[in-house]
């Protein structure tokens, strides 16, 4: 048994070519995810049953199928409705909308834990309804939700993977593409898996380090 | 030239819908015995707090909870056989990798199970003379298992969606049928409507329950 | 990494079946059984048929192989970037999935003498302004990994957007979504499918010449001589001629050499 790690350094740039794309469309679809799931957590919350109604179908719809589903349905499925995007807008749009049915629950759960004496002492000091949203709920639900929340954002960039399904070209993608032409399976992916190793781990720790420092700093 | 598509879909590929939904069902479950059973062990082995070995498990924790799973079904399969003798089959590779998988995600849950039991009914038990064994079955066990339940039928919910993944590597399991429809019939939206309508008849019921444990448990705490 | 393979090493004692230094055909022969790695993702070369059951020109070629042998034929889907790694991690006996034999690949496994020739074609909307591969410049074109078609276009125009597909099928898909402008793959594909549709043109120039060969896994000698009378006696009797004939419906126009 001869390994030839050769072939990682021989290829790095177009790894870290892959790599740069995993971050792009982690991004992206953390700001998508991030929207939508505030917005799907309010529907939720609501008085109107049509809207809590829409926004339970959301959640228990893209919790209870897979992504690889939804990723090929997206992608080959709705271009028959007209609707045709490429495979990087794809996984974008995709991994947002997944990303968003864990994302409300979380944030909803957020919201429900607001002392309601805040939002009562906010309405009797005259906040209007949006005030007391953007001021009050928001900046405290999200206090309270932001190591769920990252958890959820490393969960998505290990996510990002399953676009090599529809090649979007990202690290998984590459090192797929790698591995056909080179033939060193062993040690490509084990390269890959140590790397999304180091990514992770040092977001965590970026999570906690400013969970610590800035956001759960007061509460005890 | 004879007209070799066929996009009319057929009994035969209900029963291969069938089939698929099948060994995804079976994929699922021996990766959820795997996982529980070795989640159970290393999960148990964290709760004692044993100084260097706790380290030392959580290097078989976290690398594979901080990893792609897609990566590491592609280790198992094409990557692990053209170093070593070992050879698992597109089943193996696929059941191995998302029990061992399942495993390290079992792990944390049992550790935090145990764990939410309070210290003082360890001492209470040692006092009362209980050895370790009776303790954690008689008193540690009814009282850990209503946070586990609820936490490990969401991660079976989890992996059942995950197990889609082992079709990358072309083992055939509900999602692999849906992709082998598709090239056939090229009816992707239909195809792919149907394979998400059946994960989710699967996969729902499922996380009611999970929901409902939970609510449950909540109740549960407040009462007592 | 010391520690990773000294797991492995452990595993691999632990769970070791293999009996290293026979001969596959022993074994092939031993188990009565024989796997071949079959490519199902374009008619007629490989795809399923009504039933779901493989069909096609390599799909026969494989049951006359395991009819000769008189063992039975287990079929293991594969595309164009998980066949070599598939036979060279021994998960299969042999390689019949249009798979052009050249120097590149000779390195890492054995090739028996071609069964089939075709060469690199283009397949466009009809209609489409691309007329040849330097024109894929800028472009999305659908791209088999791991294909003599992505090293073609790699070389000649190197500033293709590359959309790798893993069945010829996935690219029928593509063009008519307009995600792609082109796809390039081997003729067999790109003639047969512009024939079945009027949407698709396939572009008339050929860009290579490429001998199809059957991949056997290096260090089996016996194997690979064996497959390589096969092969020979396939086409000197005839017989290849008439399996092109029923897939393609004209006879081969390139004429294969034979020995025995």
């Amino acid at each position: 048994m001869t390994l030839h790690f050769r072939v990682i350094f021989n290829n790095l740039d177009f790894l870290l070519e892959g790599l740069k794309m995993t971050f792009y469309i982690s991004v992206f679809s953390l700001i998508i995810g991030f929207f939508i799931g505030l917005v799907v957590a309010f529907m939720r919350i609501s008085k109107n049953k049509l809207f809590s109604s829409i926004a339970i179908a959301y959640v228990e719809f893209f919790r209870n199928t897979p992504f690889l589903v939804q990723l090929f349905f997206f992608y080959f499925g709705l271009p028959e409705l007209g609707i045709s995007t490429e495979p990087v807008t794809t996984a974008i749009i995709a991994l947002g909308i997944n990303n968003a049915a864990y994302n409300s629950e979380i944030i909803r759960a957020g919201i429900i834990s607001i002392n309601k004496g805040l939002v009562e002492g906010a309405e009797s000091l005259g906040f209007t309804k949006f005030q007391i949203v953007r001021l009050i709920i928001i900046p405290n639900a999200l206090r309270v939700t932001f190591k769920p929340l990252g958890s959820n954002f490393i969960n998505l960039i290990l996510t990002t993977s399953v676009a090599v399904s529809i090649t979007a070209n990202e690290l998984m993608s590459n090192a797929m593409t790698l591995s056909s032409n080179t033939f060193r399976p062993f040690e490509i992916y084990l390269t890959i898996l140590v790397l999304y190793c180091v990514l992770t781990f040092s977001l965590s720790g970026l999570i906690h380090f400013v969970d610590r420092k800035f956001i759960s700093k007061g509460i005890s | 030239m004879e007209q070799y598509i066929f996009p009319k879909l057929t009994s035969y590929d209900a029963l291969l819908l069938l089939k698929g939904m099948g060994m995804t069902i079976t994929v699922t479950l021996l990766a959820i015995a795997i996982g529980l059973a070795i989640g159970f062990f290393i999960g148990l082995l964290r709760s004692l707090k044993i100084p260097v070995l706790s380290k030392l498990l959580l290097v078989y924790i976290e690398p594979i909870r901080n990893s792609p799973l897609v990566a590491q079904l592609f280790f198992a399969y094409y990557g692990i056989a053209m170093v070593t003798d070992f050879n698992p089959s597109a089943f193996q590779a696929a059941v191995w990798t998302l029990g061992i998988n399942t495993s390290a995600f079992a792990a944390v849950i049992v550790d935090a199970s145990i764990r939410s039991v309070e210290k003082g009914q360890w001492e209470a038990a040692y006092s009362l003379g209980m050895n370790y064994w009776k303790t954690f079955r008689l008193v540690i066990v009814p009282q850990a298992i209503r946070v586990f339940i609820p936490s490990f039928v969401g991660l079976c919910v989890n992996q059942l969606q995950v197990s889609s993944l082992v079709s990358l590597i072309g083992f055939v399991d509900l999602t692999r049928v849906g992709y082998m429809l598709t090239l056939r019939t090229y009816r992707p939206f239909l195809i792919w409507s149907i394979v998400a309508v059946l994960y989710f008849a699967l996969s729902f019921p499922i996380s009611k329950f999970a929901r409902y444990a939970e609510s449950r448990v909540k109740s549960y705490g407040k009462i007592g | 990494m010391r520690k990773v393979l000294i797991v492995l090493l452990i595993l691999s004692v632990i769970f070791a079946g293999t009996v290293i230094g026979a001969d596959k055909l022993d074994k092939i022969l031993q188990d009565g059984k024989i796997v071949v790695g079959i490519a199902l993702g374009g008619p007629p070369i490989g795809f399923r048929n009504e039933k779901n059951e493989p069909m096609g020109y390599d799909v026969d070629v494989a049951t006359l192989i395991a009819e000769a042998l008189g063992v039975e034929l287990e079929i293991v889907e594969v595309t164009g970037a998980t066949r070599i790694p598939m036979l060279m991690s021994d998960k299969i006996d042999l390689v019949i999935a249009n798979m052009t034999a050249n120097l590149e690949r000779a390195k890492s496994v054995d090739f028996s003498m071609p069964y089939l020739r075709t060469g690199i074609k283009i397949l466009v909307r009809t209609g489409s302004d691309i007329e040849s591969i330097e024109d894929f410049n800028g472009r999305k074109v659908a791209i088999g990994r791991g294909t003599t078609g992505e090293a073609l276009v790699k070389k000649m125009a190197p500033d293709t957007e590359f959309v790798y597909i893993e069945e010829f099928t996935n690219a029928i898909l593509l063009l008519r979504q307009n995600k792609v402008e082109a796809a390039i793959e081997d003729g067999t594909l790109v003639d047969y499918m512009a024939g079945q549709y009027d949407e698709f043109t396939a572009l008339p120039k050929l860009y290579t010449s490429d001998p199809i060969g059957i991949g056997v896994q290096k260090g089996n000698p016996d194997l690979l001589r064996w497959i390589d009378m096969f092969v020979s006696q396939f086409i000197s009797t005839g017989q290849q001629a008439e399996l092109y004939k029923k897939w393609w419906g004209v006879l081969p126009t390139a004429e294969l050499a034979y020995i025995w």
